[in-house]
């Protein structure tokens, strides 16, 4: 995204509690007319009411929604545009299809609300359903189609009215993963020809990444960064982003001293390098945090290095195209893709050298 | 643009008017449901008649104390409502034969438990009284020339009114009762149970028993409450046996000349203090029931296995629902067509007159007009009374809310007599309501109070089912709250509020108990007719009238299946 792209959504220190729960906790970001922008988190992490809260489906307890430049909802100014009125379009993880209507009356809804004429009803609606792949299927009944066609409804009918901001909310959870993979394909392509501006919520990370212009991390209510994909990935600003964004293997022991080099020492009097600037008193509890993808390994007992641990190999399955294999270094125990050409054994011992880690206080 | 900052609504001012909202809600139904009570246990203590001011004392309490019938009538309720603990048992393991075991033929014994919730049991209790009259009755002839002793059974007893109860009404209430919660237990863990290598019987006592402990006693309390609500039944074979229970007692002492308006009251001030203690008991033993149900995703109800047994099971409760229920009714029918109730011996026993006199009859003709009148009458405006409460309880979440539930409920556990009784006493005194005294309306604000608890209940469910992200949906994507109503609600809805209809309609019809003490020879539905009909001794009569309220009931039930639709836990 440019730095000079219009800003079409704008969120300001928005909180919402639900009894002593701080759901959604001082959250704030934009949106550009044009981007891909996800929510990304676990489970109660404050996403999908965030979500509702743009679509005016919940009333904030305090902050601020700007659309297009123009206040939606504001606690100062006493402001709440109610969820008919925002001209935005939202997709809901149970789809929401209205079960007794049809596929084109479904489609319909919208601009029958919006009084327009029945002709353009019919051009507008039929165009839209081509758009999302379901021509031929005007008169079917919700529960006459499958999952994945009844998510393409849900899109089309949000799409049919053509809002400035479309959000998702985990629109492909309910789907089988082979679906998935091509729904995924099929709405980032739909984004890119339609250039429309897409909120979307998930808690899967791949899902996030694959599709987003920019993504935004959320715990406990609260965004914990905001960035591009790589940047989220490559450098995280929290444990939690490192950990929850991608992959993780932890190792754990106690920060030392020796000759103006910081060690790590871990189980079995084995000791690691870190150069990390942080302000970690010696001699407290830490964590060394590597990615998979940073780590080397190397059969038999390889040369010493500070970077460099022993380990031994505790399983080795064949899951198609590549081994995963289940290694025990210094205390931990984790898993490890290995390319097919690399033959390793159960009970092998191996040398791993850590070539990116972050140092955590535990 | 200008519709846009029209559109714009100040935020917290419509907090204000919700709230206000909701007092006045809780106010009204408050007043419906609590005040009747409280009139009548305030007067227990007037001793002024009837139309006259208050008089403070005690006079009748005193008679209360001092009536053998009175006190005896208590001891009757008490005796006769142990009846709930046999039906408990019973109601237990039919509904794991039906539920868990899927039994063969279990959707035909399903219906049929289903279909008599719409049966007025005095034309069933009629069929029993053609069947175990000690001189007359079809069985006791049997026996009398089958077997070689002096053997015979007498419907006119203690256990003729705890047999008619028990095989028509108590086991197959619990069994509605009962079947949700063995619907909600995960199938997988009986399951994993009997692979574990526990037979059928040990893992029904040591997982399914224990499992089900808290819907076991929240049953048993919701038993006992519609235990005491028992009327009919004993007004037609109680009293000649000399059997009084506190709803016939206060039926009795209604009809005395003068009144005995005082010791009714007393009596029904007592029955609503153990009412008061049962209630309390249900509400706290409900939220921990609820705490304590399994409600975890997946829930898969799938038959378990009990080998041969099934269909020895299966034949066993076919043979209970053919003499409890298919046998008495098919007496009635009979019986209607017989120029003497149950006498096949003498020459051409077989008669139309009855028919004939009954169809003749102005009295049948005004009575079958007010049932019309008070059906369709009940069920149109309780139907929207009970969407306006199931949609406020849905949509209202504030401090009152679980007050209103309860509110809302009182009625289910209020026997209909009494409820007759105080609205009775509340329409003669209160000034502007008076007026409407001896009207149709007094009934059917009565019977509309009396399927309160049902009806709000079912609709409730029915706009839950709906989903509020249907309603969302529509809300984004631009349409009005008035439009989301229109088009997406209400067709959503429309076939529950249909059942719901018909369901109230048919409760209304076949209701005796409240209506009883408030019907005027003008007001005096077909129930009611009935049960005047046959205390008279014109057992004939009231079979004919048995049978058309039986054959309504039987078409009703059959045409409610054809759309699709289930008894629920609550509807009992």
């Amino acid at each position: 995204m440019k730095a000079s792209a219009e800003v079409l959504l704008r969120v300001k220190r928005l909180c919402r509690r639900y009894g002593a729960v701080d759901a959604v906790d001082d959250v704030s970001f934009e949106v550009f007319r044009g981007e891909f922008f996800s929510l990304l988190g676990p489970s109660g992490c404050g996403k999908s009411t965030t979500l509702r809260l743009l679509a005016g489906l919940e009333e904030p307890d305090s902050g601020e929604i700007r659309l297009k430049g123009e206040v939606v909802v504001s606690d100062r100014d006493r402001i709440f545009v109610s969820a008919e009125e925002r001209h935005i379009g939202l997709v809901f993880q149970s789809y929401a299809v209205w079960p007794h209507m049809t596929v084109f009356q479904n489609v319909a809804y919208p601009l029958e609300v919006r009084r327009w004429k029945r002709p353009e009803i019919r051009r507008k609606a039929e165009q839209v359903l081509g758009l999302v792949g379901l021509t031929g299927l005007e008169n079917r009944r919700p529960a006459e189609l499958s999952g994945g066609q009844q998510q393409r409804l849900a899109l089309g009918r949000s799409l049919v009215y053509e809002p400035d901001l479309l959000l998702l909310d985990e629109p492909l959870s309910n789907v089988d993963a082979k679906l998935r993979e091509q729904l995924r394909i099929e709405l980032k392509k739909l984004q890119q020809s339609i250039g429309i501006t897409i909120v979307y919520v998930t808690h899967d990370q791949s899902e996030a990444m694959a599709l987003s212009h920019r993504l935004a991390v959320m715990n406990r209510g609260r965004i914990e960064q905001i960035g591009r994909p790589e940047e989220v990935y490559k450098a995280p600003g929290t444990f939690f982003v490192q950990s929850f964004v991608g992959r993780l293997i932890t190792f754990e022991g106690r920060l030392a001293e020796r000759s103006s080099q910081r060690f790590v020492e871990l189980p079995g009097e084995r000791a690691i390098a870190v150069r990390d600037s942080r302000a970690i008193p010696n001699d407290s509890h830490v964590c060394v945090a590597v990615r998979p993808e940073d780590i080397e390994i190397e059969t038999g007992e390889g040369a010493p290095g500070a970077q460099a641990l022993p380990g031994k190999v505790q399983d080795v399955a064949y899951v198609g195209g590549h081994y995963e294999c289940a290694i025990e270094a210094a205390g931990s125990e984790f898993v490890l893709d290995m390319p097919a050409s690399v033959r390793l054994a159960r009970g092998q011992a191996v040398t791993l050298h850590l070539k990116e880690t972050t140092l955590r206080p535990r | 643009m200008e519709g846009r900052l029209r559109s714009i609504r100040r935020a917290g001012g419509l907090r204000q008017i919700h709230f206000m909202g909701h007092v006045v809600v809780l106010v009204s139904v408050a007043l419906v449901t609590l005040v009747p009570l409280l009139f009548l246990v305030l007067n227990s203590f007037n001793e002024a008649p009837l139309g006259k001011t208050f008089a403070w004392g005690l006079n009748g309490w005193r008679q209360a104390f001092h009536a053998p019938q009175t006190l005896n009538a208590l001891k009757f309720s008490f005796l006769l409502s142990t009846r709930t603990f046999v039906g408990l048992l019973a109601a237990f393991v039919i509904s794991w034969l039906l539920v868990r075991v899927r039994i063969p033929a279990c959707s035909f014994i399903e219906f049929s438990l289903w279909m008599a919730w719409f049966l007025p049991p005095l034309s069933v209790t009629i069929g029993w009284m053609a069947l175990l009259d000690p001189q007359v009755g079809l069985i006791n002839q049997a026996l009398k020339t089958l077997s070689p002793l002096p053997v015979a059974l007498n419907i006119y007893s203690f256990s003729g009114i705890m047999w008619v109860h028990l095989s028509l009404l108590t086991i197959r209430v619990i069994t509605i009762l009962f079947a949700p919660a063995f619907r909600q237990m995960n199938a997988s863990i009986e399951e994993s149970a009997r692979s574990c290598g526990s037979g059928p019987l040990k893992t029904l006592r040591r997982i399914v028993l224990p499992l089900l402990w808290p819907s076991v006693l929240v049953v048993t309390i919701a038993g006992l409450i519609r235990s005491l609500e028992a009327f009919e039944v004993e007004q037609l074979i109680g009293i000649p046996a000399g059997i009084y229970v506190y709803g016939t007692r206060i039926y009795d002492l209604v009809h005395w000349d003068p009144p005995h308006y005082g010791q009714a009251m007393a009596l029904s001030t007592i029955f609503l203090g153990a009412l008061g203690l049962l209630i309390i008991l249900y509400q706290v033993l409900r939220r921990y029931g609820e705490f304590a149900t399994l409600r975890a995703g997946g829930m898969s109800v799938r038959p378990a296995l009990i080998g041969e047994w099934r269909h020895l099971a299966s034949g066993l409760l076919l043979t209970w629902i053919a003499i409890g229920i298919y046998l008495p009714l098919g007496m009635v029918l009979l019986g209607s067509f017989m120029k003497f109730f149950g006498m096949f011996h003498i020459d051409q026993p077989f008669t139309l007159k009855h028919w004939v006199s009954v169809i003749s009859d102005p009295a049948f003709k005004n009575a079958l007009g007010n049932s019309l009148l008070l059906g369709f009458g009940v069920a149109t405006v309780g139907v929207v009374v009970y969407s306006f409460l199931g949609i406020f309880m849905i949509r209202s979440r504030s401090f009152g809310t679980p007050l209103l539930h309860f509110l809302v409920w009182i009625p289910w556990a209020i026997p209909g007599i009494l409820l007759g009784l105080s609205l009775l006493w509340l329409f003669l005194s209160v000034p502007v309501l008076n007026f409407f005294y001896g009207t149709l309306l007094v009934l059917i604000f009565a019977l509309i109070l009396k399927d309160m608890p049902l009806g709000t209940q079912m609709i409730r469910a029915a706009f839950l089912q709906v989903g509020s992200e249907l309603e969302q949906a529509s809300r984004v994507v631009g349409a009005s709250s008035f439009m989301t109503f229109r088009r997406i609600t209400m067709p959503l809805v429309a076939p529950m509020l249909v059942s719901i209809f018909v369901l109230v309609f048919m409760s209304s019809i076949r209701d005796i108990s409240t209506p009883v003490l408030l019907a005027f020879p003008s007001t005096t539905p077909l129930a009611v007719l009935m049960l005047e009909r046959s205390v008279a001794g014109e057992i004939e009569k009231a079979s004919v009238i048995g049978v058309i309220l039986s054959g309504l009931a039987i078409l009703t039930a059959l045409g409610m299946r054809r759309l699709g639709f289930r008894l629920g836990a609550n509807s009992v």
